[in-house]
């Protein structure tokens, strides 16, 4: 299968000791990767690095081939995300919002903006101010906002922040629907071990700043009862290992 | 549309569709007219003309480039700069296929077209209130005159822009930065002031090189030097400025 | 990411390079304001020198007064002598003046009748310690900084040429918005206040010369404005100024809404600097008139 992502031993070092380090993974065509670990353990540093918001210390980052340091303009063309929060005008209407996004890809027109409104169930506030909107629909114009240029891949920070059930629901019927019926894949990262366990294909497990497994989802359901069994049991033989 | 160009469409675009930038559009329609009722109190009320019809646009834009004008300025590159640093808004362009390079271009383009638009309403409505003034003996001339001046005004403004740019990078809020923009502002006219022979390196000392424009070919040399001064200014804050630009991490 | 940041380092140093050059070259080379205002120190500090000085005054092109006169004042001697012919719509007349620290002596060209006036309280002398002051180092410093000040972004329009001998010509030309606002109203607002007195009739003492400067100019009423102001110097090889012309234009309408150009210029030749000496009168045998200095004061303050 051809490599959408390509992270090669990415290591960035902050001033208070943590980080990542050596972080080396690939994400696939049409699949759905996830990211799974706890809070603070590495996973929007890296997505940072990868879009471009940051640089790492070392390492490199390929997206359809292009790196993203030297080519960023190329790698970034077929790629929608959100990168640790979703951020929008809020002084701007959604459908303004997204009417400024939209100039960056030629080939689409307006009525995109309409559907992709719809996809995320926000089409009858489209022309309100973004600032009256409550963080669940800012999240679901942050997904619009991801997928409106049509990308072949999308990088979700914790797309489910601040939505409740429903929202959450959604959320991960949209993002299985998209893989399924468009091939869009998709890279995401949460803490929440059951929600990646419904939604994605394969994840990868980072702790501490660093990845210490990466598995498909199918099979390891076969070795364990949940992949939060699966969890646990990988960062307690690593810690093992370490101490 | 290319990148770049999408770019500085939303960034212009962005800077008329605050109410701030409308409120202060709204004060540069006004002052044109209220500077024609103040000069017009002193041609028909004292008999005298500090300022002829024909001279009234000039006029009014020394009056905005001394001041006001840098302040829009200065409150308009740190809204584009410090400010979607410090609220993170700049992460939705940061995330789109355009380069670093394209987006500071695009955010430097979105400025001058803002001071474009500003010196724009200026002459117009300065042009208009002309009407209701004596003295418009050689108006047409004036009006040629006027045209040069607001045109050679641009430059000066947009090296303030652009030194603008770079110090509100300086900070990652934009009232802060507003506030050291103005004190950097007025620091330098009065150092200018105390020294006038170091004026000439204070980048707010070029406000009035309109006025060279309209003083005939007497002026060419003293033109070429500022217009050096301000393309030297203006390729050392580009180039720094962007180099602030390149490196900021989110 | 290495080219970015050599990139962004060559265009920093090359516009620091462009800078320095534009600086240097700015610099070096007194600007045109430096060098007037030095010829003017120059001048002024001068021991002795004759100016010859001649003023015009016209309306719309028409000659209302002229006056010339030469002038001889000497700081050494604490003296100066003054010759003056000056024509007045068609009035003509004569004046001599010669003053040194004991006293002053007037005389009317067309008469043989000398005015004394005695100088009790040395005023010219006074005057003189004035000047002196001036050239307290300190003061003066201090007093180059204030001009400095005010004379503010005007001094871009002072420019200054070498001539063939050695000198330099130096013009100032101000229109229009060159001219401050402020300064133009104030000088309107002059204007327009001198055009009222000139209206009053004249009653001062006994004043034997008043009459014959009874100018009549016309009385402005609207768009009063000062339109130009010219000067132009030649500044000699020993930096004092050779020659001046400055020329003022104020336009403006009489009650009667005409329109008036008036312009006044002043042509000043100065030579035989510190090599001049007062012409001296003797009044052995001449008809003396003495007047007490009250009398004259307000002429003289004029």
């Amino acid at each position: 299968m051809e490599k959408v992502l390509e992270v090669n031993g990415l290591t960035k070092l902050f001033k208070n000791g943590r980080g990542i380090r050596d972080i080396s993974f690939d994400v696939y065509q049409g699949e759905i990767f996830g990211f799974l670990g706890p809070n603070g353990a590495g996973k929007t540093t890296t997505m940072k690095i990868i879009t471009g918001l940051s640089r790492a210390d070392r390492g490199s980052v390929k997206i359809f081939g292009y790196d993203v340091l030297t080519r960023f303009e190329e790698a970034m063309r077929k790629v929608g995300c959100i990168i640790e929060t979703v951020e929008s005008y809020e002084f701007l209407s959604a459908a303004k919002n997204l009417e400024m996004a939209l100039r960056y890809y030629p080939g689409l027109d307006k009525s995109r903006i309409h559907e992709v409104l719809e996809l995320v169930g926000l089409d009858k506030y489209k022309n309100e101010k973004v600032g009256c909107f409550s963080l669940g629909m800012k999240q679901r114009l942050g997904l619009a906002s991801a997928i409106l240029s049509k990308p072949e891949l999308v990088i979700l920070d914790e797309p489910a922040n601040g939505l409740d059930i429903e929202g959450t629901v959604d959320i991960r019927n949209i993002i299985t629907r998209l893989a399924r019926e468009q091939g869009i894949t998709f890279f995401i990262s949460s803490h929440m071990i059951h929600e990646m366990e419904i939604t994605c294909d394969r994840i990868g497990i980072i702790e501490d700043g660093r990845i210490i497994r990466t598995g498909i989802v199918r099979e390891l359901l076969d070795q364990y009862s949940s992949l939060e069994d699966y969890f646990i049991t990988q960062v307690r033989e690593d810690r093992g290992r370490i101490a | 549309m290319n990148s770049l160009t999408a770019c500085a469409v939303n960034e212009t675009e962005r800077i008329f569709l605050k109410k701030k930038t409308m409120v202060l559009l709204i004060i540069t329609m006004l002052i044109p007219v209220l500077g024609a009722i103040g000069v017009g109190f002193f041609q028909k009320g004292l008999g005298i003309m500090p300022v002829s019809a024909s001279e009234f646009s000039v006029w009014i834009l020394g009056i905005f480039t001394n001041f006001l004008l840098p302040l829009f300025i200065g409150m308009a590159a740190v809204d584009l700069f410090a400010g979607e640093i410090g609220d993170r808004s700049i992460k939705i362009t940061l995330l789109r296929p355009v380069s670093r390079l394209g987006i500071f271009s695009a955010k430097i383009i979105a400025l001058a077209a803002y001071i474009v638009v500003n010196l724009g309403i200026i002459f117009l409505v300065s042009s208009f209130s002309t009407f209701f003034l004596e003295g418009k003996e050689g108006l047409i001339w004036g009006m040629t005159k006027g045209l040069l001046a607001y045109n050679a005004a641009i430059l000066p403004m947009l090296l303030i822009a652009i030194a603008a740019v770079f110090i509100a990078q300086l900070f990652k809020n934009s009232s802060g930065a507003l506030v050291i923009l103005i004190l950097i502002y007025f620091g330098l006219n009065i150092v200018s002031t105390v020294f006038p022979g170091i004026s000439n390196l204070m980048i707010t000392s070029y406000t009035d090189w309109h006025l060279l424009w309209t003083a005939g070919w007497g002026q060419l040399g003293r033109i070429f030097t500022v217009f050096m001064f301000i393309l030297s200014y203006s390729i050392i804050f580009l180039a720094s400025g962007f180099y602030l630009f390149e490196r900021r991490e989110l | 990411m290495n080219k970015k940041i050599l990139l962004t380092g060559v265009s920093i140093a090359a516009g620091c390079a462009m800078l320095f050059t534009t600086a240097f070259a700015s610099m070096t080379g007194n600007t045109g304001y430096e060098i007037y205002k030095e010829a003017v120190k120059n001048t002024v500090k001068a021991k002795s020198f004759t100016a010859d000085v001649r003023m015009t005054f016209k309306d719309n092109g028409k000659v209302m007064a002229e006056m010339d006169s030469t002038m001889k004042q000497s700081h050494e001697e604490r003296a100066m002598s003054h010759i003056t012919n000056a024509k007045v719509q068609d009035k003509e007349v004569k004046m001599e003046t010669y003053a040194n620290e004991d006293n002053v002596v007037l005389k009317k060209g067309s008469s043989d009748e000398y005015y004394l006036i005695k100088n009790d309280k040395k005023d010219f002398g006074r005057h003189d310690r004035k000047l002196n002051c001036a050239e307290d180092p300190e003061m003066s410093k201090a007093g180059e900084v204030v001009l400095d000040a005010l004379v503010g972004d005007l001094k871009n329009y002072v420019s200054a040429s070498g001539n063939s001998e050695g000198g330099s010509d130096v013009t100032i030309q101000l229109e229009g918005n060159q001219i401050p606002a402020v300064v133009n109203a104030l000088a309107s607002l002059g204007a327009k206040g001198a055009a009222k007195d000139g209206n009053r009739p004249h009653a001062h003492g006994p004043a034997p010369f008043d009459e014959n400067f009874d100018l009549q100019p016309p009385k402005l009423v609207d768009d009063i404005k000062i339109t130009k102001v010219d000067v132009k110097a030649k500044i000699n090889k020993d930096k004092t100024i050779e020659s001046q012309i400055i020329t003022a234009v104020l336009t403006g309408k009489d009650a009667e809404g005409k329109s008036h150009q008036i312009e006044f210029s002043a042509d000043m030749k100065l030579k035989n600097v510190n090599s001049t000496t007062v012409d001296k009168v003797d009044l052995t045998g001449k008809q003396v008139k003495e007047l007490k200095p009250e009398d004259i004061k307000g002429e003289h303050s004029r």
